[in-house]
């Protein structure tokens, strides 16, 4: 019963790519409000898995549920629908558009006056207060009218984040949101995630260790498409086939 | 924000001079104009593919023509009833864009452009065979323009006619301008920039691209109906990869996504067509050489470099 | 003679012809993600070139060559001076398209508008009798070039190290360019060979169906849907959709004179729900 409601309950799913099998019986449960790291080294089928969540991917087999509802085979946006949001390893974001307009589809997203085609955007009032207040959040807040493609590599990929969170998700899955960022950098985006509140489901990949140790209540280990190991930061830390992967590396 | 009057006085400006145009042009020219309009609304139509959709289509000449063809059959050989002949031309123009948009769209970019291309050729070969019905190479000629005597308005005369397709242009800018605004208007351009993101944001893609495939085509229909009342006669030419391409070459001149770029696009190769066709029998060969030079040398057409500008006066 | 024995061969003839058209469309968007809508204009040209050789020489070998030759130069010319430069699939079409009209008319301007036909080679110019049947040769001659054709391609691409390198080149040009293959060059030579392969068609075209202006958009239309068909990139693909098109439309030709291409557009439609990326193509 209990994970019939689980903001994410994956079951047995299984990705092979003609003959690559990228993903193997794969099963993850996460509780609300908590936070998950995955871990893994290049390769271990992390950002399929995230697919396969989002609704990029459908698994060869196996089932997912969000929120107690099955959505093996359904289309992300139905997911979105849902309440889950996701951010992308590489930047996916509208690169012609500006930082505005990039944040106010995303907070659109939730309306349903998404489809009306005969009030100007603008008359939407609320689409853009909400926008401007995650804007100042986010200290984006004078790059409103800067295009994104001329937006500092730091700055878009903290707009990978806030665009997921301006969906308002109860869960929400980041795909390496510190990948690329300077030291100090990383540690802004980490403050902030930290922050989220606790209502908020959050899954997160993540290459450099301390992000992932120190935000997560739980981390999952994937090596090969499989899960390799399941815990907390510390019994996985001391889990000897995971040194083992890592061996050489600081953990 | 101070708003720049400038934008709605050059509008009105320029109103008032399409408004007096007529009393100072001869017939010739006043004809001219009405094609310039034409095409107008016929490049405002496919930009809304292609610069707010990022869909290039290459078969947009199929709405145009089936629409032609539709109004021109009708009229000719079941009951010269303009109002109901131009709906059931309207609606037959937006129903090939809403059977091609349903092949056409599962795919993308190199697959969107053959499809498309491959679509409305066969709807070409159709009009170009089946002579009992359209006529074959010969088209349908003597088609007349509408007569609404019950309102007193007859369209025959060019001038009538140049005011009737002026209120109708004015009122697809209007259109188009309160559509590209919108919330669905900036969804589309959301989906130009990134399909996959706007997926992830709850977005139904094919949805929004569905809908403005028949928009754009009801709006290409609109333009052919136009077209066949105007010169009394449809051919398969108007359904041919020639018009299609032409109206891309149009849009692309202007510069795509610039709401004006279109509209003057239009008016250069009209214009331009004109003056060549009356010295020189090789307009194919010059349209030929303008494409060439418009990918040489202004790939992002001439109000490309202004798009910036353009943007604070028609938010996009 | 049988009805449908004679229009098999004619549609497998004229598909043969699509095949050779479309083999030089395929390759060169699986290679260079180039979109050619002048390829038309190579057929068209091929015949005509071949047709002024035929008329001067008496020689059909010679107008084969000379008209494949000729048009092959103008596609490497074409590939290397314009196309190569650009990247972005618009601007090659609407580029391609210029040349399509360019061609289309200068071919006009110097051929003429009324419609041609080379002469047969002699030797085919009659039937010919085999067991009961008779079948009429040049048919015959057209199906067994196509067949040539088709395996010499395949022996390129799957027997020779020139093969080798293209597929790498198509798999990923980055790495085939670091082991030492010239990539820019093997794309030009690949290009300028299918300009070439559809002037061949366009001579053999010649001697069984007219030739005339607005043919260059005619067989473009054709190839194209032997290209959806089969897929982008595929020389299987375009062989068996090639037959397939030739085919259906050779029987919707003379079946159903009126609706003739909607006897391709039906399967064209039916493929595209199915597999939207064609029966070879790739994902």
């Amino acid at each position: 019963m209990d994970s019939n409601v689980a903001p994410l309950h994956v079951e047995n799913v299984s990705k092979n790519f003609g003959g690559l099998q990228a993903l193997l019986g794969v099963n993850l449960t996460l509780q609300e409000g908590e936070r998950r790291a995955i871990i893994g080294p290049n390769g271990a089928g992390k950002t399929t898995f995230f697919h396969l969540i989002s609704g990029v991917l459908t698994p060869s087999s196996g089932h997912i549920h969000l929120f107690g509802q099955e959505v093996t085979s359904k289309p992300p946006y139905r997911r979105a629908a849902l309440g889950l949001a996701r951010t992308f390893q590489i930047n996916n974001l509208f690169p012609n558009l500006s930082v505005l307009d990039n944040i106010v589809l995303s907070v659109q997203a939730l309306e349903k006056t998404k489809f009306s085609m005969f009030k100007p955007m603008t008359s939407y009032r609320h689409v853009y207060l909400r926008a401007e207040e995650l804007m100042e959040q986010w200290g984006l807040a004078d790059k409103g009218n800067t295009t994104v493609r001329n937006l500092s590599y730091g700055d878009q990929r903290e707009l990978e984040v806030v665009m997921a969170l301006a969906q308002e998700p109860k869960l929400l899955l980041l795909d390496e949101p510190t990948g690329g960022l300077s030291p100090a950098e990383t540690a802004t985006v980490t403050a902030m995630l930290s922050q989220l509140p606790r209502h908020i489901t959050v899954l997160l990949i993540e290459h450099d260790m301390d992000v992932a140790f120190t935000m997560a209540d739980r981390v999952t280990v994937f090596y090969m498409g499989e899960v390799l190991a399941e815990g907390t930061p510390q019994e996985v830390r001391e889990n000897p086939k995971v040194q083992e992967i890592y061996l050489g590396s600081p953990i | 924000m101070r708003r720049s009057f400038l934008p709605i006085i050059l509008v009105i400006a320029g109103l008032a001079i399409l408004a007096i145009l007529p009393k100072v042009l001869t017939s010739y020219y006043v004809g001219l104009l009405v094609t310039v309009l034409i095409f107008g609304i016929f490049a405002l139509s496919l930009d809304l593919l292609l610069g707010h959709c990022g869909l290039p289509s290459l078969g947009h000449a199929a709405s145009f023509g089936t629409a032609a063809y539709v109004a021109g059959f009708l009229s000719l050989k079941i009951a010269n009833n303009a109002p109901v002949n131009f709906a059931a031309a309207l609606f037959a123009g937006g129903a090939v864009a809403a059977i091609f948009g349903l092949l056409a769209l599962r795919t993308r970019g190199i697959y969107f452009l053959m499809i498309t291309l491959a679509l409305s050729q066969v709807l070409w070969g159709l009009a170009f065979k089946w002579k009992s019905a359209t006529g074959g190479d010969d088209g349908m000629p003597g088609i007349p323009r509408p007569n609404l005597s019950m309102l007193g308005l007859d369209l025959t005369p060019v001038n009538s006619y140049y005011y009737f397709t002026l209120a109708l242009f004015v009122l697809v800018c209007i259109l188009m301008y309160i559509l590209i605004r919108s919330p669905f208007g900036h969804s589309l351009r959301g989906i130009r920039e990134s399909e996959s993101r706007m997926l992830a944001l709850g977005y139904n893609v094919w949805a929004h691209q569905y809908v403005a495939f028949i928009i754009a085509g009801l709006f290409a229909a609109l333009a052919g109906i136009l077209y066949v009342y105007y010169n009394n006669m449809v051919s398969p030419k108007d359904l041919h990869l020639i018009t299609s391409a032409k109206v891309l070459l149009m849009v692309i001149l202007g510069g795509t996504g610039t709401f004006l770029g279109p509209i003057l696009g239009a008016t250069l190769i009209v214009l331009l067509e004109n003056i060549v066709s009356g010295f020189t029998e090789r307009w194919l060969l010059i349209l030929g050489i303008i494409y060439v030079l418009v990918i040489m040398l202004a790939p992002k057409g001439l109000l490309g470099p202004l798009r910036g500008r353009l943007r604070r006066w028609i938010p996009m | 003679m049988n009805f449908w024995i004679l229009q098999s061969l004619n549609g497998l003839s004229y598909g043969m012809l699509l095949f050779l058209l479309a083999a030089g469309l395929s390759l060169s968007f699986g290679l260079m993600n180039i979109v050619n809508l002048a390829h038309g204009s190579y057929f068209l040209v091929g015949a005509y070139v071949g047709l002024t050789v035929m008329e001067r020489t008496g020689n059909f070998m010679a107008a084969v060559v000379v008209g494949a030759i000729s048009v092959g130069i103008l596609g490497l010319l074409m590939q290397r001076l314009l196309l190569r430069r650009l990247t972005d699939h618009l601007a090659q079409v609407l580029l391609t398209i210029g040349f399509l009209f360019i061609l289309g008319d200068l071919s006009l301007v110097i051929w003429g508008g009324v419609p041609q036909i080379i002469p047969k080679p002699p030797l085919f110019e009659g039937p010919i009798r085999i067991m009961e049947s008779v079948f009429p040769s040049y048919r015959l001659l057209v199906i067994g070039v196509g067949i040539v054709v088709a395996i010499f391609l395949w022996w390129l691409q799957d027997r020779t190290a020139m093969g080798a390198n293209v597929r790498a080149a198509v798999d990923d040009e980055e790495m085939a360019g670091s082991t030492g293959i010239n990539v820019a060059l093997l794309m030009t030579v690949v290009f300028g060979l299918g300009a070439a392969m559809a002037a061949l068609g366009g001579v053999v075209g010649g001697a069984f169906l007219t030739i005339f202006p607005g043919q260059d958009m005619d067989v473009l239309l054709l190839a194209l849907v032997v290209v959806i068909i089969g897929g982008l990139g595929s020389l299987k693909g375009a062989f068996v959709a090639a037959l397939l098109v030739g085919l259906l439309d050779n029987f919707g030709k003379a079946l159903f004179p009126e609706l003739a291409l909607f006897t391709i557009f039906a399967p064209m439609a039916i493929i595209l729900a199915i597999r939207p990326t064609g029966l070879f193509g790739r994902a």
